[in-house]
């Protein structure tokens, strides 16, 4: 009798595992990957952001230069970070640490598509928030603010949605 | 005549920390002790001076940020150090004996879940409407642009302040020292200062 | 932002002893010691102006100040379960705060080369009736802005020994009781009102000193 109904058994034991996962925090779960980067943007010499500054990637800039707002004929990248999207809970990136200068807060508003999520964000500049919104952001698809001036040219801080983990119900 | 206070007592005089009875002892025998009643009124001419130039309390910058900051270092820590916790079902030998009617129950809920799609975005953003901006900075202001030329979202800001030149972000992302969070500083027993 | 630093002769007499505490924040403390970050929050909100005060009058460095008290704070989330609810939670702070500007100043070695040598004082035994207290009525006439003149009490406050600016800072400025400080610095009440007495002393002779002639 038991054998036959092992095989029950064993699947309703798999079956309570995501169960007893989801008693830890579903909160917590992973959802995706949000990075944030802030490039400096001139149209006069590219040195002064720094010689640390690295070079943007020539995609990335043709395409920055597609955008009328955005357009500039330099870019370097001052900074990046990426952090985990969660389901319920709110991180924040910090794309020029240990500098608290430029901040981003996010938080999911709603389980994410397969290639989107809206988001509660918020850009923080020297520790004011400064605008927040609800964006919703497609992979391939970033957000980008045109901030603050900063030598002779204007940060650009770029929001992106990576990727969108799995999830479990 | 009153007994002279002990040391202990008569700093404590000065300081305006005795109360009751033991206040009017005091006072009365400084009463017959002009030198003491003016040694009182120093102490607290003093305190009015450096109170009066330094403050007992001040709201730190960016308060707002400041306990977000907190918020933030807390849910860090907490992420990190915060062991999983099962529920008591992680007991496998439990689960085994669990009745065969919850065992099915549960597997049609974890196919039920799993063929249920995401819910998609509340109402508000989706991928092609104008997000909502919010901008709590007085003189700053914010215009959204969908570029689809670029494909890309941009926000462009206006009146926001300038960030001075000084500032070096590369020298500070490429060299990132992690501030040491000096652990003697214990809450219940601190180290004795030298 | 709050700049403007109590009247003492105008404040009761409890204040001057004892730091104004909500009633509440035990309910608070015990909520936030249950995991509740909300409670937590509201105990940070209702702290952090001291903390932030105490700690950049010692340091002297507004933004060494933001960072510390925020630390504090954090340190006092994780230590939440080893506080022991019959104390007072700023009387717990202000000891984490204090230990926190020692450690600091130990590291960034605040104290200066410049550091009043205490030994020139006389160190008799403590006389509680004898002057030690900067006489305001020698301090530089009215005329001198109050910002000048709080710029030379922290130059000579930043002459003391770590210890003697505490006790100066707890006691005169935050008007806490000996108490209180004997327990936020882990010593005895004599301890305290030695420091002080000696640290009054000190800043009198490096105030008189600042007198023009």
């Amino acid at each position: 009798m038991m054998r036959s109904l092992l095989p029950l058994i064993l699947i309703g034991t798999l079956a309570l595992i995501p169960t007893a996962r989801a008693q830890q925090d579903p909160g917590k779960q992973v959802v995706g990957k949000i990075k944030v980067e802030v490039y400096h943007a001139t149209d006069g010499d590219p040195k002064v952001a720094g010689k640390h500054a690295l070079e943007v990637d020539k995609n990335l800039a043709e395409r920055l230069k597609r955008e009328k707002q955005t357009c500039f004929k330099h870019y370097c990248l001052l900074g990046s970070d990426t952090k985990e999207l969660y389901r319920s809970y709110e991180n924040w990136a910090e794309p020029v640490k240990p500098s608290d200068e430029i901040m981003v807060r996010f938080e999911a508003q709603s389980a994410p598509s397969s290639d989107s999520a809206t988001l509660d964000l918020e850009l923080w500049l020297g520790r004011k928030k400064i605008v927040k919104t609800d964006i919703n952001l497609s992979i391939g698809k970033p957000l980008w603010v045109r901030g603050p001036t900063w030598r002779q040219g204007h940060l650009i801080i770029s929001v992106s949605l990576l990727s969108i983990e799995s999830q479990s119900p | 005549m009153n007994a002279p206070p002990d040391d202990n007592t008569l700093t404590l005089w000065l300081d305006d920390e005795l109360e009751g009875e033991q206040l009017a002892r005091v006072d009365a025998w400084a009463a017959e002790h002009p030198e003491q009643l003016k040694a009182r009124e120093q102490v607290r001419e003093w305190r009015k001076l450096i109170s009066s130039c330094l403050p007992a309390a001040e709201e730190p910058p960016a308060p707002e940020f400041f306990n977000e900051r907190i918020h933030h270092a807390i849910r860090e820590t907490a992420g990190k150090t915060q062991p999983i916790s099962l529920s008591a079902k992680r007991n496998s030998s439990r689960i085994l004996w669990m009745p065969l009617a919850a065992c099915a129950g549960m597997i049609l809920a974890f196919w039920l879940g799993a063929m249920v799609q995401p819910a998609d975005s509340i109402p508000g953003a989706s991928a092609n409407s104008k997000p909502n901006l919010y901008i709590p900075e007085a003189g700053v202001d914010a215009r959204w642009i969908s570029s689809h030329d670029a494909s890309a979202t941009v926000i462009v800001l206006d009146g926001v302040s300038a960030i001075p030149d000084e500032v070096d972000f590369t020298a500070m992302a490429l060299h990132r020292a992690r501030r040491e969070i000096d652990s003697t500083a214990a809450s219940e027993s601190p180290t004795p200062n030298p | 932002m709050n700049n403007s630093a109590p009247d003492p002769s105008k404040k009761p007499r409890e204040d001057v002893s004892c730091p104004s505490e909500e009633p509440d924040d035990s309910d608070l403390v015990a909520a936030a010691r249950g995991g509740s970050l909300e409670a937590f929050d509201e105990l940070v909100t209702r702290h952090r102006t001291r903390i932030f005060a105490m700690i950049r009058n010692m340091t002297r460095n507004e933004a060494e100040a933001w960072d510390l008290s925020q630390e504090v704070f954090i340190k006092a989330w994780s230590a939440l379960p080893r506080f022991q609810a019959r104390a007072r939670f700023s009387t717990w702070l202000y000891r984490i705060a204090h230990n926190l500007v020692c450690d600091w100043a130990r590291k960034r070695k605040i104290e200066s080369a410049g550091e009043f040598n205490e030994e020139i004082l006389d160190q008799q035994r403590i006389d509680a009736a004898s002057k030690t207290t900067p006489n305001s009525t020698q301090q530089p006439d009215k005329a001198m802005a109050s910002s000048e003149l709080r710029t030379k009490i922290e130059a000579a406050l930043g002459k003391l020994s770590d210890d003697h600016r505490q006790v100066v800072i707890l006691k005169d400025v935050q008007g806490i009781a000996y108490k209180e400080i004997a327990e936020i610095m882990d010593c005895s009440i004599g301890t305290v009102m030695s420091r002080l007495h000696h640290a009054r002393k000190n800043l009198q002779t490096l105030l008189q000193d600042e007198r023009p002639t």
